[in-house]
C-alpha cells in the first residue's frame, strides 16, 4: 500500500473516531461540546466568560486599553473552546501587571453557565486563579 | 465546467462580500482551483497533482482560520478537501469516503444529542414544534418530549435523539445522502434533495450553510453539472445568495 493510500485511510478513520475523542475531551478537559469538529453543534447550550479582578475589585473591560481588551477576549474565546486545555491565562495576568503597575494581585475567574437539559436552568461553575506581584 | 465555477464563485464571492479582510480571497481562489480539480477527477484522477495541492492548500487555510473552533460545516469542508486531495488516485475509495460523511455526521450528531441534550432553537423541526401546537402533538405521539419553552432537553429514547439530529448540519447531510447514496441518481432526485436542503436552510435563516452543503454535495456528484435542470436550481440558489449577501451588506444604506 502506498504512503498516499495509508494517509487517505488514516484521515478517513480519524474522521470516524475523532468525535468520540472530542467527547472524552468535553468530559475530562471541559472542551465546548459544539466545537472541535465533532458534530456536537446544537446540543446543549453553554455560555462562557472570563472575569478579571485587580486587588479584589472587578475590572471593567470597556475601560481598558485595546491591548488588554484584545488579550482578554482572545483568552476568553480560547477558554470557551478548549476549556482547561486553553493557554494564555498567565500571559493575560502578566499584561495586567504591566498595564496596572499599582496592582498587587490579579485574579482571573473563568465562568461557565451550562443549561441543564432536564430542568432548563443554568448551572454556573467558576474556576479562579490568582497571581501576586 | 464554466457553470460550476459560477456556482463556486457565487458561494465564495459571497464570503468576500461578507468578509472583512483580503484573507478571504485565499480560500476563494483555492476553491476555484479545487472546482477544476474535481471536474478533472471524473476524467483522469492521476493528472491532477496541482489541483490536489490546491485542495490541500485550501484545507490548510481553512484549518488555520478555524483553529481552534472547528465548527461542523468547516470540519466537513476540510474533510472533503483532504479526502479529495489524497484520494485523487484510481485505486482509492474516494467516492465511498465522501458518501460516508453524511452518515457519519448523522450518527455522531445523534450520539452528541443523547449525551448532552438538544438546544431546541438550533434544531429546526423542534423549534417549529414549539411554534405550531399541532406539530407538537404529533411529536408527543412519537414519544418526543417537547419542552414548554425554548431550551435544551435530554432525549428520553433513541428515536427523539435521531429526530434531534435534524439540526441544520444533519438536515443538509440528509439532503446530501438522499442524492448521493442511491446508485441511480436521477435529475428529479437531485432537485428534490436540493429543494429540501435549501428550503430548510431558508426557513432556518442559514443560507450560507445551505449553499455550502449544496456545494459539497455537488463536489461529490460532479456529473450533475451536465444536467440542465439541476443547473437551474443551483444557479437560482446562487443568485438568491448573492442578492441576500449584497442586501445584508449594503441594504441598510439604501
Amino acid at each position: 500500500m502506498s504512503a498516499r493510500a495509508i494517509l487517505f485511510r488514516t484521515v478517513w478513520v480519524l474522521a470516524v473516531v475523532w468525535p468520540g475523542v472530542q467527547m472524552a475531551l468535553v468530559h475530562w478537559a471541559g472542551v465546548h461540546p459544539w466545537r472541535l469538529g465533532a458534530y456536537g453543534m446544537y446540543s446543549t447550550f453553554q455560555r462562557d466568560r472570563v472575569e478579571v479582578f485587580l486587588d479584589g475589585g472587578i475590572l471593567n473591560r470597556r475601560a481598558e486599553s485595546a491591548e488588554v481588551t484584545a488579550a482578554w477576549t482572545r483568552y476568553e474565546e480560547t477558554r470557551r473552546t478548549l476549556g482547561h486545555l486553553a493557554s494564555g491565562e498567565d500571559a493575560l495576568a502578566r499584561l495586567l501587571f504591566r498595564t496596572h503597575p499599582e496592582v498587587k494581585e490579579v485574579r482571573i475567574e473563568s465562568v461557565r453557565e451550562r443549561l441543564d437539559g432536564t430542568t432548563g436552568t443554568f448551572a454556573e461553575s467558576r474556576e479562579a486563579r490568582s497571581w501576586r506581584r | 465546467m464554466g457553470w460550476f465555477l459560477v456556482h463556486v464563485a457565487a458561494r465564495y464571492g459571497t464570503e468576500l462580500i461578507w468578509g472583512e479582510s483580503w484573507v478571504d480571497a485565499i480560500p476563494f481562489l483555492g476553491f476555484l482551483l479545487l472546482a477544476g480539480r474535481w471536474w478533472t477527477v471524473s476524467a483522469d484522477r492521476s493528472r491532477t497533482p496541482l489541483l490536489a495541492a490546491a485542495a490541500l492548500f485550501k484545507a490548510a487555510v481553512l484549518g488555520w482560520r478555524e483553529f481552534p473552533t472547528f465548527s461542523n460545516h468547516s470540519s466537513l469542508e476540510m474533510l472533503v478537501l483532504l479526502l479529495g486531495a489524497l484520494g485523487a488516485a484510481e485505486d482509492l475509495p474516494l467516492d465511498a469516503a465522501l458518501k460516508s460523511l453524511p452518515g457519519l455526521a448523522l450518527v455522531w450528531s445523534a450520539v452528541q444529542k443523547v449525551a448532552y441534550g438538544v438546544w431546541i432553537r438550533g434544531t429546526f423541526p423542534l423549534w417549529l414544534s414549539v411554534q405550531r401546537p399541532a406539530l407538537a402533538s404529533a411529536f408527543h405521539l412519537l414519544g418526543v418530549p417537547i419542552p414548554p419553552s425554548h431550551g435544551p432537553f435530554v432525549a428520553a429514547s433513541v428515536w427523539p435523539a435521531f429526530l434531534g439530529t435534524t439540526a441544520l448540519v444533519a438536515e443538509a447531510a440528509a439532503g446530501a445522502a438522499v442524492l448521493v447514496l442511491p446508485a441511480q441518481r436521477t435529475a428529479s432526485a437531485a432537485i428534490g434533495a436540493l429543494v429540501v436542503l435549501l428550503g430548510l436552510e431558508l426557513v432556518a435563516g442559514e443560507w450560507q450553510f445551505g449553499l455550502l452543503m449544496a456545494g459539497l454535495l455537488v463536489l461529490a456528484v460532479g456529473d450533475l453539472w451536465e444536467n440542465r435542470r439541476t443547473l437551474v436550481a443551483f444557479l437560482a440558489g446562487d443568485a438568491m445568495l448573492v442578492l441576500w449577501a449584497a442586501f445584508s451588506r449594503w441594504g441598510a444604506h439604501l
